[in-house]
């Protein structure tokens, strides 16, 4: 990361390992079923969808932009998959069924991120605006599509993808999701760390100005960044997909403020310019553990979405005490 | 008036600091009426500390501000101003989607029974304008005047209150020539009227033109304060640095090399009338020219910023062509623009990150930036413009104006350019880095770099160029060898031959500007709404018929009373996604309350007061907790949605008391009860928006954050009021929906906020507040409302409504926008 270089005690990646620490005693005290193998286990079951996006996120947000309009497109997208598949009789050939299925939503999810950073690079609407429209929008289309009906009997190749286990060692077992997770975040990771196109988010993210003066294409890179969030948001609702047997359009519901809650938690500065894809990764692992340990603990859901808001809320004010404490100018 | 050489203003031991940083200690300072006390010292000297100080900004850590015989224990902005001391700031202060007007009285404007007075604003403001010899036209907004007439706007406006103390910090550094000429007269008017007048520039030739006593500051202290007539300009600057430094005339008469850059017949819409320039290699071309003379807009388009028309590089012995700025960079052209915080150097970043920044995927592998390679430049750069850095891993933001601007020379410089363009290289820079940069520019002029140096600074071009370009009104009006170039020669050439009238205005440009007038805003909707409404009738007569229509303004109620508070909201700068959120846990309570056999009027008022507090949190987090409205809201919606759930464990309420049901279903004067209600409640919005201080505070605050704070408003405050008060709108949205949509839902409204955001843009609300109407709103509602009303009578499928929805937003969003970029002509920036 740019800025000063900490020690690592003093780095927020460090207050973050602590913070998971005492989310997982403190929930596997409200709970005894938390700390089991079995849950563990099967805890990536449900974090790997939001921690996709929160990796797209990551680099939206680190650019001073923010993408409200994920969760529909994994609606969206989940819901050309189901057509594409459920709309002719692939018995004879369902490899290549699932294929065209899974390539469409694909496209589909990078079409509408690139509808995004096309109206936000090229016609200068905000972010905000451009994809609080495209939430109502994409969501509109998938309902309008499917007729708000859910498409299933997907074969098991695809089914696979969200319910099957990779055996690790004696009588331990991974979601299979979890590994396209654990590749997709060191190769966001590397972008971000290593990488020429990473130094031009951070510099864009500061001062988009300075960066077009430098002669960085901030509007290539911002277009490349929505496209990819749209992307990464199909390749979630295809997992979710998978995962629930089931293709409709209510999937990703909510999915945006999960996500964004995350990546703040992560110590993404909601203003651009600072975070990392370590700390939005933990950001995700603490946001899944108090939501998994809640349910557990019998709270139900509507008490998670009141957790999950205040939680958001108090993430970006400690963020904002942060800034304050490294002297950051309190801008806007 | 009596006030003359009295000492007026007094400062004894002000000091301030900030962590790292002593920024004052123990100034002593006292202004006399019927002076212009100048104000001098390099950057960082403290003057804009001081200036802070004196207006209230910032409060002193030790010391005493004696005004008028009076001890000032402490104050803000606005007590400032109530006592006398009016500030221009650096920073135009104004808002510009405001009209001259309300400018001139923003911060306190006048009422009567608390509501604004604009009969008397415009009274005042004609004696006022009259008083000060000036001519303006103050019914148009401020953004679209000249930088000249804002800030004769804003002398007046500091002017307006009895002030006795003017306080001007660095005013002429956007003016042209003619400009601070008018400036110049008019502060010795007021001179001579008796003001206590203090100027703050860094500019030495004003400084002695205008200054009867002359204050210098060096690293927080006061050096002297001298009489203007009994020191020259190298004693100032020595004692500005500490020893005595002039601007070294560059030794002349080196042969220049072969053309490296050729502009031939360049345009660029309405700025840049067809230039043609050559540059040499090793050779220094100063341009020369006035704010508006098309200057910026050359170097722009040479860039590759802005677009170019008709234009061309040619690139000698190649191919020409419009420039881009892949082609300029292609072609070895590198330019450092004159805005040095907002558009070069990237301060949350460090040294090495800077340097590096435009040539990292020359240093790179693959995509992967070699570590040795970067460390190895970077160091180079720091050692040969001589940075002071701790290290190359020291933030940008922590280095001096200076080193900072050696770093964005630096950066350019890794480019290995055979053209630089430089733009106001020390504007802004102390004395010691100024010569220090010339120093760099002359190195590499000698090694062989075509230099293209931009700047206001006369002298500075004078002692740098071999060569001077005037610009004038989008041309080159004439060049000067080295030899024949002086400063009045420059500046004849610079000023129009036949000082014809309506010159200080700038060029044609913004003439051009201003003379398209939009209609407004409102017009064109209803014309949309009557349009849309005929359409629908002719196709189905069912349309018109008074019960169809008064079913969709009853169906709108609501949604009008909602779409008014989030028109206030948004015009404060905010936003609010959670009120369908509150509308559904209020509605819940409201059920509850009433199921429990709480009289309806008790109930209502408990539904009202709670709505008003969700509304108040919300403004508190994204005022006070500074959490981004539309992050704020997000977690609030989460949060009252899950409430609303919880409240009956998603049960329904069915049971409510006829009484309450009255309020959906009664009637009143022979109009339905909910019609009357929204258009009550409209009418009070639109009357606090319109005509209250508050109301005006909301346009202010939105319009221009720091320039509210500077007028003494309080933007937190303010964005707060405006937050509660949407809460209050949406509790009283919640018992018409109620009582008009039973069973209440915990899942009620479950897009209210879009389509109130919605009805706000099409209404034609600035997205990014500081204008709007709640007349737009509501027809923006209307046209939503008819719009729904179509469909459904079109029997389209219900679930394409939201996609619509979404559709309408951005259309609305781009227009709005379309139409700025429009109304500001496209040219510049």
């Amino acid at each position: 990361m740019s800025g000063v270089r900490l020690a690592p005690w003093r780095r927020h990646e460090f207050a973050l390992l602590g913070l998971l620490a005492l989310t997982f005693v403190v929930m596997s005290l409200l709970s005894r079923d938390f700390l089991t193998v079995r849950n563990m286990v099967s805890m990536p079951r449900f974090f790997v969808e939001p921690g996709l996006i929160a990796l797209a996120m990551t680099f939206v947000i680190l650019t001073g932009g923010i993408d409200l309009s994920v969760g529909s497109i994994m609606a969206l997208s989940a819901v050309v998959l189901g057509l594409v598949w459920g709309g002719r009789d692939w018995s004879a050939a369902p490899g290549l069924g699932v294929g065209l299925a899974v390539g469409a939503a694909l496209l589909t999810g990078a079409g509408a991120g690139l509808l995004n950073g096309v109206l936000i690079t090229r016609l200068g609407i905000p972010p905000l605006m451009v994809t609080l429209a495209t939430m109502a929008a994409y969501r509109g289309i998938a309902v309008g599509l499917s007729h708000a009906e859910p498409v299933s009997d997907f074969p098991p190749g695809l089914l696979a993808l969200g319910n099957s286990y990779v055996r690790v060692s004696q009588g331990v077992e991974v979601p299979s999701q979890l590994f396209v997770f654990a590749a997709l975040a060191v190769v966001a990771g590397v972008l971000l760390w290593r990488t020429t196109l990473g130094r031009h988010v951070y510099a864009v993210g500061h001062n988009e100005t300075a960066a077009r003066y430098a002669g960085i294409n901030a509007g290539a890179v911002k277009l490349g960044i929505y496209t990819a969030s749209g992307l990464i948001a199909a390749l979630a609702a295809v997992i979710a997909v998978a995962r629930v047997a089931t293709a409709k359009a209510d999937a990703g519901t909510g999915m945006e403020l999960l996500v964004i809650t995350a990546c703040v938690f992560g110590g993404i500065d909601i203003y651009g310019g600072r975070g990392t894809i370590l700390g939005a990764v933990l950001g995700v692992l603490i946001i899944n553990a108090v939501g998994n340990g809640l349910h557990l603990a019998d709270v139900g859901s509507e008490m998670r979405m009141v957790v999950t808001g205040i939680l958001l809320i108090v993430a970006v004010i400690l963020g904002q005490l942060g800034r304050r404490g490294r002297g950051a100018d309190s801008a806007e | 008036m009596s006030r003359a050489l009295a000492p007026v203003l007094k400062i004894h031991g002000v000091s301030k600091a900030f962590p790292g940083v002593r920024a004052l200690s123990a100034v002593d300072l006292d202004v006399r009426g019927g002076e212009i006390h100048a104000l001098v010292g390099e950057n960082g000297a403290g003057k804009s500390t001081l200036v802070k100080i004196l207006s209230g900004l910032y409060a002193p850590d030790a010391g005493e501000i004696r005004l008028a015989d009076r001890t000032i224990a402490h104050f803000d902005p606005h007590a400032a101003g109530q006592l006398g001391i009016a500030v221009v700031h650096q920073h135009l202060g104004l808002f510009p989607s405001l009209t001259g007007l309300e400018n001139l009285f923003a911060g306190d404007l006048p009422t009567t029974r608390g509501r604004v007075d604009w009969r008397r604003m415009a009274v005042e403001a004609r004696a006022l304008l009259a008083d000060l010899g000036l001519e303006l036209d103050l019914r148009r907004p401020v953004g679209e005047l000249s930088v000249a007439e804002r800030q004769q706007i804003q002398i007046a406006r500091a002017l307006r209150r009895e002030s006795q103390v003017l306080i001007l910090d660095e005013p002429t550094a956007a003016l042209g020539d003619r400009e601070s000429e008018a400036l110049f007269a008019l502060l010795q008017r007021l001179r001579q009227q008796g003001l206590a007048i203090v100027y703050i520039s860094h500019r030495l030739q004003e400084v002695f033109r205008l200054a009867d006593r002359i204050t210098v500051l060096r690293d927080g202290a006061k050096v002297a304060t001298v009489a203007a007539t009994e020191v020259d300009r190298a004693q100032v600057v020595g004692m500005m640095v500490g020893r005595e430094v002039a601007d070294q005339i560059r030794p002349r008469g080196r042969e220049p090399g072969p053309v490296l850059l050729q502009v031939h017949d360049l345009h660029v819409d309405g700025a840049v009338r067809g230039v043609s320039l050559d540059l040499r290699a090793g050779e220094i071309v100063g341009v020369a020219g006035l704010a508006g003379s098309g200057r910026e807009e050359l170097v722009r388009a040479l860039s590759g910023m802005v677009r170019a028309r008709d234009g061309r590089l040619v690139e000698p012995g190649g191919p020409a062509r419009s420039p881009s700025p892949e082609t300029a960079r292609r072609l070895g052209l590198a330019y450092v623009p004159g805005d040095r915080v907002g558009q070069s150097v990237v301060t949350g970043m460090n040294v090495r990150e800077n340097v590096t920044l435009s040539v990292l995927r020359e240093l790179s592998t693959l995509g992967f930036p070699r570590h040795g390679d970067e460390d190895t430049l970077s160091r180079q750069m720091v050692a040969d413009l001589d940075v002071r850095a701790a290290s190359i891993e020291q933030p940008l933001s922590t280095l001096s104006g200076g080193n900072q601007q050696k770093i964005a020379v630096a950066r350019r410089l890794a480019e290995t350019p055979r053209v630089l363009i430089l733009e106001e290289p020390t504007q802004g820079v102390d004395i010691a880095a100024r010569s220090a940069i010339h120093e760099i520019v002359r190195k590499l002029a000698d090694r062989g770099v075509g230099v293209l140096l931009v700047s206001s600074d006369l002298p500075e071009l004078l002692a740098l160029s071999d060569r001077v370009a005037v610009m004038r009104e989008g041309r080159v009006a004439a060049t000067f060898p080295a030899a024949e170039a002086t400063a009045e020669a420059v500046m004849q050439a610079a000023l129009r031959v036949d000082d014809g009238v309506g010159a200080d205005r700038g060029t044609g440009v913004s003439e051009a500007v201003r003379a398209r007038r939009l209609p407004m805003r409102e017009a064109v909707l209803a014309g949309v709404l009557v349009a849309l409404s005929v359409a629908l009738a002719v196709r189905d007569p069912a349309f018109a018929s008074a019960g169809n229509l008064v079913g969709i303004l009853m169906n709108c109620s609501y949604l009008a009373i909602c779409a008014a508070g989030m028109t206030a909201v948004i015009v404060a700068g905010g936003i609010d996604v959670s009120i369908g959120a509150m509308l559904a846990t209020v509605c819940m309570l409201l059920g509850l309350m009433l199921e429990a056999g709480l009289p309806v009027p008790i109930a209502c008022l408990c539904a009202l007061i709670v709505a008003m507090a969700m509304g108040a949190l919300n403004g508190t987090l994204s005022t006070w907790l500074r959490v981004p409205a539309i992050v704020a809201t997000l977690g609030t919606r989460s949060i009252w949605r899950g409430l609303a759930m919880k409240l009956t464990g998603g049960d329904w309420i069915t049971e409510l008391p006829p009484s309450f049901e009255r309020i959906g279903d009664g009637r009143l004067l022979g109009l339905p009860l909910p019609l009357l209600i929204a258009g009550v409640a409209l009418l009070a919005t639109a009357a606090v928006l319109g005509h209250t201080r508050l109301g005006r505070a909301l346009y202010a605050v939105g319009d221009d954050r720091s320039a509210a704070q500077a007028a003494g408003l309080r933007p937190r405050r303010t964005q707060f009021a405006a937050f509660a008060g949407l809460g209050l709108l949406v509790g009283l949205a919640s018992i018409l929906y109620a009582a008009t949509n039973p069973p209440i839902q915990p899942n009620a409204a479950p897009t209210l906020e879009m389509m109130a955001i919605t009805a706000v843009m099409v209404g034609g609300t600035n997205i990014f507040g500081g204008s709007g109407s709640i007349l737009g709103t509501l027809l923006g509602v209307l046209v939503l409302g008819v719009i729904a009303n179509g469909l459904t009578l079109a029997k389209v499928d219900d679930f394409w409504a939201q996609a619509l929805q979404g559709a309408l937003i951005l259309a609305a969003v781009m227009a709005d926008i379309l139409r700025r970029r429009w109304r500001r002509g496209g040219a510049a920036r």
